[in-house]
C-alpha cells in the first residue's frame, strides 16, 4: 500500500492508464542494477529514481573528475573528487529518499559480478568498454538476466535489450570485442555531451517497460540514432544459433576478462 | 545500380567525413571491392585478410543483417541502402586515468589482525603507501596514510581494510592529472 506521500509523489502514474497503482508497486518493488555512473549512467539512474524504482544498485569505481560534467548529469562541480557512486547516491536520494542505494565502489570482474547480479531483475550496461560490455553480457546470460544495452560514439548511438529469453545477446550480433589494435584510445574520441542523455533515456524507458510488462520492448531490434542528423532508425537482430554464448553449442561457458581498450577508429 | 551506403562515425575518415555514400554492385561483395576503390583503406577496416566480414562488424541490407541473408553473396537492387554498423563501447569516454592521492586514519583493534596488514595490502594493491602518524595503545591501532595510486584501485585497498575490520576515516583528497 502507499503512504499519502507516495500517492501525490506518484500521482502522474498512478492516474496513467497503463502504469496505475499496480505500476506503481511493481516500480517500487522493482532492483534493477545500474552498471557505470557515468553518461549513461547518470540520466538512467536520475530516472528510474524519480519514476519510484524501489532498489537502486549502481556500481562505478571511479571518482568525480570535471571533464565528467559535460555530460555526467548526476554528477556536479561539488562533487568532483569523490567516487561517483556516491555522488550518485547522493543525487538518487535528493530526487526520491524512497529509492534505496547499493553502491559497489569497485570494478567488476569475472570474479565478482555473478554475484552482484543475481540480486537483481534487470541489469542495464551503461559502461565505456569492451571489456565491460563483455563480461556484463556473458554473465547476464549465464544468469538469464535482461540486459538493457547502450552504447555510444561521439554523435552516434546504439540501444537494445539483450539476453531475452527470446532475443539475442551482444554476441549474436558481435561474437568476439575488436582486437586492441584496432582501437585508438579513449582520449581521442571525445563525446558530444547530450548523446548519452538521449540513449540512457531509451534505456531508462526499456528498464521500465520491462518492470511493468507493457508496450512493445526493444527486443531482437537495435535501435540507431545520429544526433547530427537527428535520425532514429532500426535494424533487426537476432538470436544466432551458432553464438559462442547463447547459442545451442556454447564455447563460453565461464566469465572472460578481457584486456582493457576503448572505443573503435 | 545505385545503392545508398550508411557510414558509421568510425569509418568516416576514409569518406572525407561523409556519412553516406552512393556505391554500386549486384552483390555485396561486388557492392564493397566498388567502395574501396573510391574510398581506399575502407575495405580492410570492414573485411579481414580472407575477405569475410569481420566479427565486430555487422552490415545490414535495409533492416536485415546480411548474415541471414546470403553474405557477401546477397544480390543488391536499386535503392537499397546498407548499413555498416561496428560495435561501439561507449558510455563515458576520454576518461583519463584518474591518479590520487587519499590520506586517510587507519583505526584497527590489533588482536583482529594476524598479519601485518599495511605490509599485505602493499604487496596486493598497486598503491604506494605512506605511513605518517602511527599510535598504538593496547590493542587499538591508529595509524594516518597517505595512498597514492589509480583511483580505481585506491578505492579497491579501502575496501580491502574494511573488509578486515580496519576503520577508514578519509582526512583529505588530491585529484592529480
Ligand atoms: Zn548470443
Amino acid at each position: 500500500m502507499f503512504t499519502n506521500t507516495q500517492i501525490e509523489r506518484y500521482a502522474r502514474h498512478i492516474i496513467l492508464e497503463g502504469v496505475g497503482g499496480k505500476g506503481q508497486e511493481k516500480l517500487l518493488k522493482a532492483r534493477v542494477l545500474v552498471i557505470g555512473a557515468g553518461g549513461l549512467g547518470s540520466p538512467i539512474a536520475l530516472y528510474l529514481a524519480a519514476s519510484g524504482v524501489g532498489t537502486l544498485g549502481i556500481v562505478d569505481f571511479d571518482v568525480v573528475d570535471m571533464s565528467n560534467l559535460q555530460r555526467q548529469i548526476m554528477h556536479s562541480t561539488a562533487t568532483v573528487g569523490i567516487p561517483k557512486v556516491d555522488s550518485a547516491e547522493a543525487a538518487v536520494k535528493a530526487i526520491n529518499p524512497d529509492v534505496s542505494v547499493i553502491k559497489y565502489n569497485f570494478k567488476l570482474s569475472s570474479e565478482n559480478i555473478l554475484d552482484i547480479i543475481k540480486d537483481y531483475d534487470l541489469v542495464i550496461d551503461g559502461t565505456d568498454s569492451f571489456p565491460a560490455r563483455y563480461l556484463i553480457n556473458d554473465a547476464c546470460v549465464l544468469s538469464g538476466k535482461k540486459n538493457v544495452y547502450g552504447s555510444i560514439f561521439k554523435f552516434e548511438g546504439q540501444a537494445t535489450v539483450f539476453s531475452s529469453p527470446d532475443g539475442p545477446c551482444l554476441r549474436c550480433l558481435y561474437p568476439e570485442p575488436p582486437p586492441p589494435g584496432m582501437v585508438p584510445s579513449c582520449q581521442e574520441a571525445g563525446v558530444f555531451g547530450v548523446l548519452p542523455g538521449f540513449i540512457g533515456v531509451v534505456q531508462a524507458t526499456e528498464a521500465i517497460k520491462l518492470i511493468l510488462g507493457t508496450g512493445k520492448p526493444l527486443i531482437g531490434r537495435m535501435m540507431l540514432y545520429d544526433a547530427l542528423r537527428m535520425e532514429v532508425r532500426e535494424v533487426k537482430i537476432r538470436k544466432d544459433p551458432e553464438c559462442p554464448v547463447c547459442g545451442e553449442h556454447p564455447t563460453v561457458t565461464h566469465l572472460i576478462d578481457y584486456e582493457e581498450f576503448c572505443g573503435i577508429r | 545500380m545505385a545503392i545508398t551506403v550508411r557510414i558509421p562515425t568510425p569509418l568516416r575518415k576514409y569518406t572525407s567525413g561523409k556519412d553516406e555514400v552512393s556505391a554500386e554492385g549486384k552483390t555485396l561483395k561486388e557492392l564493397l571491392q566498388d567502395l574501396e576503390k573510391n574510398y581506399s583503406g575502407i575495405g580492410a577496416r570492414i573485411m579481414d585478410e580472407k575477405g569475410a566480414i569481420r566479427r565486430f562488424v555487422n552490415i545490414y541490407l535495409n533492416d536485415e543483417d546480411v548474415r541471414f541473408k546470403s553474405n557477401l553473396e546477397t544480390p543488391l537492387k536499386d535503392g537499397d541502402t546498407i548499413s555498416i554498423i561496428p560495435a561501439i563501447a561507449g558510455g563515458a569516454p576520454a576518461k583519463k586515468t584518474n591518479m590520487i592521492k587519499k590520506k586517510v586514519y587507519l583505526t584497527y583493534q590489533k588482536r583482529l589482525l594476524n598479519k601485518p596488514f599495511i605490509w599485505e595490502a602493499s604487496r596486493k594493491f598497486d598503491v604506494v603507501i605512506n605511513i605518517g602518524t602511527a599510535s598504538v595503545s593496547g590493542d587499538l591501532g591508529l595509524v594516518g596514510v597517505e595512498l597514492e595510486g589509480k583511483a580505481s584501485e585506491v578505492e579497491s585497498l579501502i575496501t580491502w581494510f574494511k573488509k578486515k575490520g580496519v576503520k577508514v576515516e578519509p582526512i583529505e583528497q588530491t585529484v592529480l592529472e
